[in-house]
């Protein structure tokens, strides 16, 4: 995993502990996250979404208001790789709708 | 798109059923992506709660939890509790961050999410472009009535194949119609092309249909073997078929809110290279009825943005159920523009606070229930909107991309294409064209020339003074009926004059200047030019239109008089005779109680039958054969009253039963078979059973002299010797 060692921030900026290393700001953590599900997916989440991914790595609650059919999935998802074995739990209201997203089972990015 | 196999599992009921060891295997981490429903995770077994409160791998790998379609705990906290209670996970994992993900977060629905789930105050937020730019939206007039012809009409009498249908989603209430339209459809499929699997390219998806058959919908729509499907709420959610061409919202109700119309709309064309096409088919009520306000207007003179209504008047459209504010509507023009942004933000405001305190039960329906309380005033804004439908949505849900419209790849919506001065016929996507729009409807209230029966070339003969007192006489009685209508549907009330639905003067206006007039759209030039705005009077389209059939009618009669079939009665002859001699009204004359009385009964008495049906008739060949509409109450009434068919009461104790054609009334049947029989000749029976059938039948026995109530009432006793003797004795008797 990718750590960066040398933290050069800006002040103010928020402390954030991941398992993969050192303490990190969230801005680099949030990159090593992006980073992971880049390399994962060889794909690249959009701005809107590593700004709210990086929220969720700050331990804030967000809420991600995105048109349909734009990628909100992939917000959640990719929180898996925020930790080691990361586990995003999902509370969907429609049998349905559950039963579409597991067999796929893909990261919807592009 | 690349597919990442990972550990995934979906709680549901019947997995859970399937596999004991899921929770175990939930516990240990094994999953990495748990979808879940509330009611899984919360019920009073459920073993999620040992998990919660555990120490476990879960509970330490836990990196976020996710709340998909968070829009849902609006709606449905009131019949799925356990939704009110997903703040209890946040409560047992403190430290894992939440988020909330939906496309439609209004404000106060935000809140009330942050609320329910208990998130910290305050959340970020994150938001992106939320226009569809491939959509193009349409709202149609649903036609009155069952009927589904526009949708019989999405599979054309000259298909090939059923591949040539554009994919679509049609979004109905309930599973019931549901099955019922799939049928129909499939009926209709088989008859065109008895060849096709027509189980397969019609297809039905709602909650309560089982798995299987679920999932193969689903495959087929996927694979582009289903055309059509028929589904409920439960294909709004988070289904994600690239290539749908169209989704079609059949009717509005009170089930339909803002939030999930915009949900169902963006099942349309996920493929962003596709064009796609939403189309809302609102019944007339939920539309303003009159031409909208233009956006020009609104700057200049706007209508006041209001929810209340203090007069409580009510405008009920007797073709649906749900009485609509009419003076309500035309705030809901508003269109979204940048110079309007103040009102709009005042605007919705008033909607926002309105939808919190329904939430809140602060306003709860005491009394009759209006459309405006019972459907989502966001959802009326988004169908009266004279502006963008596009950035009415975007507004409303505050996505910041409100003004992009040059994203937008087609004509974007109804209203944008008019304000761009495309041509409403070469406009269409998908086989939808924007003629068909109620925009493009309402742009013209009364049916214009192009649609209607050519008009004669050659003036009519003048009229004379016998008939145009007799005009006047048929006018009135016409406004009276229009008068009592409106009164009994609480339009207006009784202590006003009839005069304020047409006045007198504008009355002998019009029967002055009828020579001139071929076509109710001249007639509504005529009230026009005198100065009468009929959009802000109380007349509908269809009233001058009526209007126009009664004048046309006594004109022609008067003219020809001979050849005109089922002439009137004699004693109504008597009666319109005796009426010609009246005097001309003068323009201030209010008429009397009297007066209005004997002209509508004079009206009812001499306009034959075959009129109503030739009114009927013009009238809905004047609007294109678009609209049937069902014959007004009242017109059945007077209709059936005015049946020459009937025989006059008769003054001899001896009558002879007529038959009735089955469309003159509802009992005509048993009727029917009495006929040709004489009264007294008819065992008690068959009175029995043509009594106990009421309207029609009864109606019938009264015009042959029989007192239908007594008779009735005493065979409800049950007394059968006495029954027997006393209708004997009624029928036996009845001269007298």
């Amino acid at each position: 995993m990718a750590v960066l060692s040398k933290p050069a921030v800006p002040k103010g900026s928020r402390w954030v502990h991941l398992d993969y290393g050192s303490a990190m700001t969230l801005h680099q953590a949030t990159e090593t996250v992006i980073e992971n599900v880049n390399g994962l997916l060889k794909c690249r989440l959009r701005d809107w979404q590593a700004r709210a991914v990086q929220s969720l790595l700050g331990k804030r609650d967000v809420f991600v208001k995105a048109g349909t059919g734009s990628g909100k999935s992939a917000v959640f998802q990719s929180m898996i790789a925020a930790k080691e074995n990361g586990v995003v739990l999902v509370i969907a209201p429609l049998k349905s709708l559950m039963d579409d997203q597991v067999p796929l089972s893909s990261l919807d990015l592009c | 798109m690349t597919a990442l196999e990972l550990p995934a599992v979906a709680l549901t009921k019947e997995n859970v059923k399937e596999d004991p060891e899921i929770w175990a295997k939930l516990e240990r981490a094994e999953y990495r992506l748990v979808y879940a429903s509330p009611e899984i995770l919360l019920n009073s077994k459920s073993p999620f709660k040992k998990i919660m409160t555990g120490e476990n791998k879960f509970r330490d790998h836990l990196a976020a939890i996710a709340m998909d379609e968070a829009h849902s705990v609006w709606s449905n906290g009131e019949f799925r509790k356990e939704y009110n209670k997903i703040g209890a996970i946040r409560a047992y994992f403190p430290k894992v961050p939440w988020v909330a993900l939906s496309a439609t977060f209004p404000p106060h629905l935000m809140s009330f999410c942050q609320k329910v789930c208990n998130m910290t105050i305050p959340s970020d937020v994150v938001t992106c472009a939320g226009r569809r730019t491939n959509i193009n939206i349409i709202v149609i007039e649903k036609p009155a009535g069952k009927t589904i012809r526009p949708l019989l009409d999405l599979i054309p009498d000259d298909l090939e194949h059923t591949g040539l249908i554009p994919k679509t989603l049609i979004f109905v209430d309930s599973c019931k119609s549901a099955r019922r339209l799939a049928q129909r459809m499939r009926k209709r499929l088989r008859q065109i092309l008895p060849s096709f699997n027509s189980e397969n390219a019609i297809r039905t998806y709602y909650s309560t249909i089982d798995n299987r058959k679920k999932q193969e919908t689903y495959n087929l729509l996927k694979i582009s073997e289903a055309r059509l499907v028929f589904c409920t709420d439960s294909m709004s959610l988070g289904v994600n078929i690239p290539d749908v061409a169209r989704v079609i919202q059949w009717g509005v109700t009170k089930k339909v809110d803002m939030n999930s119309l915009v949900q169902r709309i963006g099942r349309a064309a996920r493929n962003q290279e596709i064009q796609g096409l939403a189309v809302v088919y609102a019944p007339k009520s939920l539309l303003r009825p009159v031409p909208k306000h233009s956006a020009a207007e609104w700057t200049t003179n706007p209508p006041p943005v209001t929810f209340d209504d203090p007069d409580g008047e009510l405008w009920e459209d007797e073709d649906d159920p749900a009485p609509v504010k009419h003076r309500d509507l035309a705030c809901f023009s508003l269109p979204v523009t940048q110079d309007l942004q103040e009102k709009v933000d005042q605007f919705q405001r008033h909607m926002y606070r309105k939808a919190k305190a329904s939430k809140d039960g602060v306003v709860n329906t005491v009394g009759p229930r209006k459309a405006t309380d019972t459907i989502d005033p966001a959802l009326l804004w988004f169908l009266n909107t004279v502006g963008c439908r596009h950035r009415c949505i975007l507004s409303y849900l505050k996505y910041p991309d409100v003004f992009d419209d040059s994203n937008q790849k087609s004509w974007c919506c109804d209203n944008c294409a008019f304000g761009k001065n495309l041509d409403p016929q070469t406009t269409n996507t998908e086989g939808f064209s924007v003629q068909s729009s109620y925009a493009f409807a309402s742009g013209s209230t009364l049916p214009s020339s192009k649609v209607g029966p050519a008009r004669p070339d050659n003036p009519r003969r003048p009229i004379t003074a016998t008939t145009s007192s007799l005009l006047h006489e048929d006018v009135k009685a016409w406004r009276k009926g229009l008068f009592d209508k409106l009164v009994s549907r609480r339009v207006i009330s009784r202590a006003l004059n009839e005069v304020i639905v047409l006045p007198d003067d504008l009355i002998a206006k019009v029967v002055t200047a009828f020579p001139r007039i071929h076509h109710p759209s001249d007639l509504a030039d005529t009230l026009q030019s005198a100065k009468f705005d009929i959009k802000c009077s109380l007349l509908r389209e269809k009233d001058v239109v009526d209007l126009f059939g009664i004048l046309q009618w006594r004109v022609e009669r008067e003219s020809r008089p001979a050849a005109l079939p089922h002439p009137p009665p004699s004693n109504g002859t008597a009666q319109t005779t005796q009426a010609s001699v009246l005097p001309l009204p003068v323009s201030d004359h209010s008429p009397t109680i009297s007066d209005t009385q004997s002209a509508t009964a004079l009206i009812q008495q001499s306009l034959p039958r075959s009129t109503i049906r030739e009114r009927k008739r013009r009238a809905e060949q004047i609007e294109g054969g678009k609209k049937k509409r069902r014959q007004p109450l009242a017109e059945v009434r007077a209709s059936s009253q005015r049946n020459n068919q009937y025989p006059e009461r008769p003054n001899s104790s001896v009558c002879k039963v007529t038959p009735v054609s089955r469309r003159q009334a509802d009992g005509g049947k048993s009727v029917n078979k009495l006929a040709g029989k004489t009264i007294t000749s008819l065992p008690t029976s068959e009175i029995h059973s043509s009594c106990s059938l009421s309207g029609g039948s009864q109606r019938h026995l009264r015009y042959a002299g029989c007192d239908i109530a007594k008779v009735s009432n005493e065979l409800r006793s049950k007394e059968g010797k006495r029954i027997i003797k006393a209708s004997q004795k009624l029928i036996d008797g009845k001269g007298d």
